[in-house]
């Protein structure tokens, strides 16, 4: 499979939510995403606190937070369990944009290879390790747009939710 | 933070979950069931009402507990009335596989 097939076979699956990029079309600046924190991932122990410190941290900012919180922190929980359960580790940078909020997950891992990126992001039950493999298909359920970026050198989540104007 | 309560005991046993089950706390569960004399239960009930959090990786906690069960006969049960965490259960199936005991 080419990585055009597999973009393009992707963005069917997922009705245009779910987008493939090339790694080295990642930069900081290309999503409107406005940094606001940064947390590393190293062990497991960060899951549970980057879930408390977001949390924190959205309540004072985000008006309707108490609305909108449990899938939001479901999906950071998956994905950093993801950083920890399959690499040596990456980092989360959490942000806002004019109509939400955004998150990158960046890790150091191997990436994912090309062919197994459908089945990953769609299989329910498919993990590579002793898991539930549910962590992609709760993303996507719950994420309004994910972007990745993934190769040798690691790869690269971007999750953005849509909020409410009078939300935010 | 995880606490499990016993409210019940052998041979009908229900275990109640505060806080969050995840991959950080779910090692914790494990112990605690390892620890249960499994032989004089009956049936055993995960009690999820004070539970704040769960993600996939504490479902499968739960699903390890439920094969443990069913190895041994025991029948499982999943109480909840938060509809977040109902929704999580559905979504990744162990609501429909209970039913089939």
């Amino acid at each position: 499979m080419t990585f055009e097939q597999c973009r393009a076979q992707i963005e069917t699956l997922s009705g245009g939510r779910v987008a493939l990029r090339k790694y080295e079309e990642y930069q900081l600046d290309n999503d409107s995403c406005e940094i606001v924190r940064e947390f590393a991932i190293a062990s497991k122990q960060d899951i549970s606190h980057i879930r408390s410190e977001v949390d924190q941290l959205f309540e004072k900012v985000i008006p309707c937070w108490r609305h909108v919180r449990w899938p939001i922190l479901l999906t950071l929980s998956e994905a950093v369990t993801n950083v920890v359960k399959h690499t040596p580790g990456g980092r989360l940078l959490v942000g806002r944009h004019p109509n939400g909020l955004c998150f990158h997950i960046i890790d150091n891992g191997h990436g994912i290879d090309l062919e197994r990126i459908p089945l990953t992001l769609f299989g329910k039950g498919y993990s590579t390790s002793a898991s539930m493999g549910m962590g992609f298909p709760i993303m996507i359920k719950y994420v309004d747009k994910i972007t990745l970026y993934t190769s040798e050198r690691g790869t690269i989540l971007i999750l953005r939710f849509e909020l409410d104007s009078e939300c935010m | 933070m995880l606490s499990v309560n016993m409210l019940g005991e052998a041979p009908n046993v229900v275990l109640s979950l505060v806080g969050e089950l995840d991959m950080v706390t779910g090692d914790k569960l494990v112990e605690i069931i390892n620890a249960l004399d499994l032989e004089g239960i009956r049936s055993l009930t995960f009690s999820l009402g004070e539970l704040d959090f769960i993600d996939s990786t504490g479902v499968g906690f739960l699903l390890g507990c439920y094969k443990r069960c069913k190895a041994q006969d025991i029948w499982f049960h999943i109480e909840n009335d938060n509809p977040d965490i109902e929704e999580i259960l559905q979504l990744i199936g162990i609501r429909e596989l209970i039913k089939s005991q």
